[in-house]
C-alpha cells in the first residue's frame, strides 16, 4: 500500500475532523467566550458599554421577571412533555393495534413535526382567533363560555401549551411505534405459548423493552421545548403579561427589545449552566442507549 | 372465548377512537388554513363554511417582492447550508466510525450535546460578531451558522448509518489496493446513501424553517420565509394573506413528508431506527 506519508496516514483520522471543528470552534467556542466578556459590561445594542463586574449577573438574579420566566419554562416543559409522552404511548400502541390504512394515518401524523414552527403559530393565531376563530366556533356548539385565549393570562399558557403537543405529540408516538414494531414477534408467541395473559405480555414484555424508549423520547422533549421560542414569538409575543414569557424570549427581549445586551448576555449565560447540568445528565443516560 | 373475541372486538374500537380523534386534531388546523387561504377576506371572520374560493392572495403575493425575495432567499440558504453541513459531517462521521483511537466517543458525544444546547444561548455574542466582521444580512453567512446549527445532528445520523456497514466490505476494498479516499467515494458512500439522501432533507428541512437566527441576523435584503410570514403577525393580521404564505412555505415540506415517510422516521431517532 502507498500512502503519501506517514504523517499523513497517523493523522488522517483529525484532519477529516478539521472543517467539522472549525465550525464548532468559530460559532460555538468562541461566540461563549465572547458572550461571557459580554456579560461583565454594561453593552447596549450600539454600545460596547464599560466594565461592570458581576453586576448584570446580580441584576438578572434580582430580577422577578427573569425568575419568574425560568419557573414558567420548567412548568411548560413538565405539563407538555408528561402530556406528549403519555399521548403519544396512547397513540403508538392505538395505531400499532389497527391494521387499515396505517401507512396513510403514520404518514398523516409526520406532518405537524415537519411544519415551521412560525407557520405553526399563524395556524393556531387563527384558531384562537375570539371572533371566528374554530376553536371558540367549537365551544358555541358544546354551549361552553367563549374564551378570550390569547388575551387573557389564565388561558394563554394553556393556549400555548396546546400549540406545542398539536406539533410534537406525534415525535414521541412515532419513535414508540417503531419500536414496537421492532420487538421481535417470537417473544409474544413463546409468552402466549407459556400461557400468559395479555395484561401480563404488556407488562412484563413490551414494557420493560420500551422503557429505554420512553426516557429517549422525554429527553428529546424537554431539550427541545427550552429552545421554545417562534410560537411564542408568533402567537403571544409572551404576554398577556408575562404569562406566556419562557426564557428563550425573555433573553430575546432583554436584548433586542430593551437593548441590553450585557444583561442579556449574562442571562443567557445563567441559561447556559442550567442547560449545561441537565445536558451531562440526560448524555450519561443517552450513552447507554446508543 | 366468546368473552376474549368480545375484550379484543372492543380493544380494536378503543384503538380506532384514539387514532381518529388525535389524526382529526393534528389535521384539522392545517385544513382549515389551507382554505382560508383561498378564501376572499372580506367573508373569512363571518361564516367558517367557504362559499366562494379564489386564488386571489396567491395571485398577490406572488407579485409581491415582501414575499419572492424572502423564497429565493430560502431556497438560496437552505441549499447552500446543506451542501456544507453535509459535506463537513461526512468527514467527521468517517473519522469518527472507521478509526480507532482515543477520546472518540467523547468527541462524538460533544458534538451531539452540541444538538441540546438552545440557540438562543449564542444568539447574541454570534449577532455581535457577524456585526463586526460585516456580515449582517448576508446569505452566505447565514448559510453557514445554519450548518453549524445542523452539524451534530447530520454528524450523528450519518454516524449511525456508517456504523452500521460491515468494516469487512471497506477493509477488502482498502487490501483490494484502493485509497482511503477512493474507499469513502467508492465504498462507504454508495452504501450509506439512504442515510445521505435523509441528512440532506432533513438539513434542508431544518434550515427551512429556522426563525429565531434568520430574524436576528437578517434585516432586508437576505430574510427567509419564515420572518417573512412572522412579520405578518402584527396586530391587525391580514389572514388570507398569512394563510397563503403558510401554505406556500408548507408545501414543499409536505410533499417530501409523504414521499419520504420511512426516512424520516429513521431521520427523528438520529438513524437509530431505520424506519
Amino acid at each position: 500500500m502507498k500512502f503519501r506519508s506517514t504523517w499523513y496516514q497517523k493523522n488522517v483520522h483529525y484532519l477529516l475532523l478539521v472543517p467539522c471543528t472549525g465550525l464548532v470552534l468559530f460559532f460555538f467556542i468562541y461566540p461563549m467566550i465572547y458572550q461571557l466578556k459580554l456579560s461583565f459590561y454594561s453593552a447596549m445594542l450600539y454600545d460596547s458599554g464599560v466594565f461592570v463586574g458581576f453586576n448584570n449577573y446580580i441584576d438578572t438574579l434580582n430580577d422577578p421577571i427573569f425568575r419568574e420566566s425560568i419557573l414558567r419554562t420548567f412548568y411548560f416543559i413538565s405539563v407538555s412533555a408528561t402530556i406528549e409522552l403519555i399521548w403519544g404511548i396512547g397513540l403508538a400502541l392505538a395505531l400499532n393495534k389497527i391494521t387499515r390504512g396505517k401507512r396513510i394515518l403514520r404518514g398523516t401524523i409526520i406532518i405537524p413535526l415537519m411544519l415551521a414552527p412560525v407557520a405553526v403559530g399563524s395556524i393556531w393565531n387563527y384558531m384562537y382567533f375570539p371572533e371566528g376563530g374554530a376553536i371558540n366556533i367549537l365551544f358555541r356548539l358544546l354551549h361552553f363560555k367563549e374564551q378570550v385565549w390569547l388575551a387573557d393570562t389564565k388561558t394563554g399558557m394553556l393556549a400555548l401549551i396546546l400549540v406545542e403537543l398539536w406539533q410534537y405529540t406525534p415525535f414521541g408516538a412515532l419513535i414508540i411505534l417503531a419500536g414496537l414494531q421492532t420487538i421481535p414477534q417470537e417473544l409474544y408467541e413463546s409468552a402466549q405459548v407459556d400461557g400468559a395473559l395479555k395484561r401480563q405480555i404488556f407488562r412484563y414484555i413490551t414494557l420493560p423493552l420500551l422503557t429505554p424508549l420512553f426516557v429517549l423520547v422525554a429527553i428529546f422533549n424537554v431539550m427541545r421545548q427550552f429552545k421554545t421560542f417562534d410560537i411564542v414569538y408568533t402567537i403571544s409575543k409572551g404576554g398577556p403579561g408575562h404569562s406566556t414569557n419562557l426564557i428563550s424570549y425573555q433573553i430575546h427581549q432583554t436584548a433586542y427589545h430593551f437593548y441590553k445586551i450585557g444583561k442579556a448576555a449574562a442571562q443567557s449565560f445563567l441559561l447556559l449552566v442550567i442547560v449545561l447540568i441537565l445536558i451531562m445528565i440526560f448524555i450519561r443516560y443517552i450513552r447507554k442507549f446508543y | 372465548m366468546k368473552y376474549k373475541k368480545k375484550r379484543e372486538y372492543l380493544e380494536i374500537l378503543l384503538a380506532y377512537i384514539v387514532v381518529v380523534i388525535s389524526i382529526a386534531f393534528f389535521i384539522f388546523p392545517l385544513i382549515q388554513f389551507a382554505i382560508t387561504s383561498v378564501r376572499p377576506t372580506k367573508y373569512l371572520l363571518t361564516s367558517i363554511i367557504p362559499r366562494r374560493l379564489t386564488l386571489d392572495n396567491y395571485r398577490r403575493i406572488m407579485a409581491f417582492q415582501v414575499f419572492t425575495q424572502p423564497l429565493i432567499n430560502s431556497i438560496i440558504v437552505s441549499s447552500l447550508s446543506t451542501l456544507i453541513v453535509v459535506a463537513v459531517s461526512i468527514l467527521a462521521a468517517y473519522s469518527l466510525t472507521k478509526f480507532q483511537y482515543k477520546k472518540k466517543e467523547d468527541i462524538a458525544f460533544f458534538i451531539l450535546s452540541l444538538y441540546m444546547f438552545p440557540p438562543i444561548v449564542a444568539i447574541i455574542p454570534i449577532r455581535c460578531i457577524a456585526g463586526t466582521l460585516g456580515f449582517l444580512d448576508n446569505r452566505i453567512f447565514l448559510s453557514a451558522t445554519y450548518a453549524f446549527l445542523n452539524l451534530p445532528f447530520t454528524v450523528w445520523l450519518l454516524r449511525n448509518f456508517f456504523l452500521s456497514i460491515p468494516r469487512e466490505i471497506e477493509e477488502a476494498s482498502l487490501i483490494d489496493g484502493c485509497s482511503l479516499w477512493g474507499s469513502l467515494f467508492r465504498v462507504t458512500l454508495p452504501l450509506a446513501l439512504p442515510g445521505i439522501a435523509v441528512a440532506i432533507m432533513f438539513s434542508f428541512i431544518f434550515s427551512w424553517i429556522e426563525f429565531l437566527f434568520a430574524v436576528i441576523l437578517t434585516e432586508t435584503e437576505a430574510i427567509t420565509i419564515p420572518v417573512a410570514i412572522a412579520s405578518q403577525v402584527t396586530y391587525f393580521i391580514e389572514w388570507g394573506r398569512l394563510a397563503s404564505m403558510a401554505t406556500l412555505s408548507i408545501a414543499p415540506v409536505l410533499l417530501l413528508s409523504i414521499f419520504l415517510q420511512k426516512y424520516i422516521i429513521s431521520g427523528l431517532t438520529f438513524g437509530a431506527v431505520k424506519g
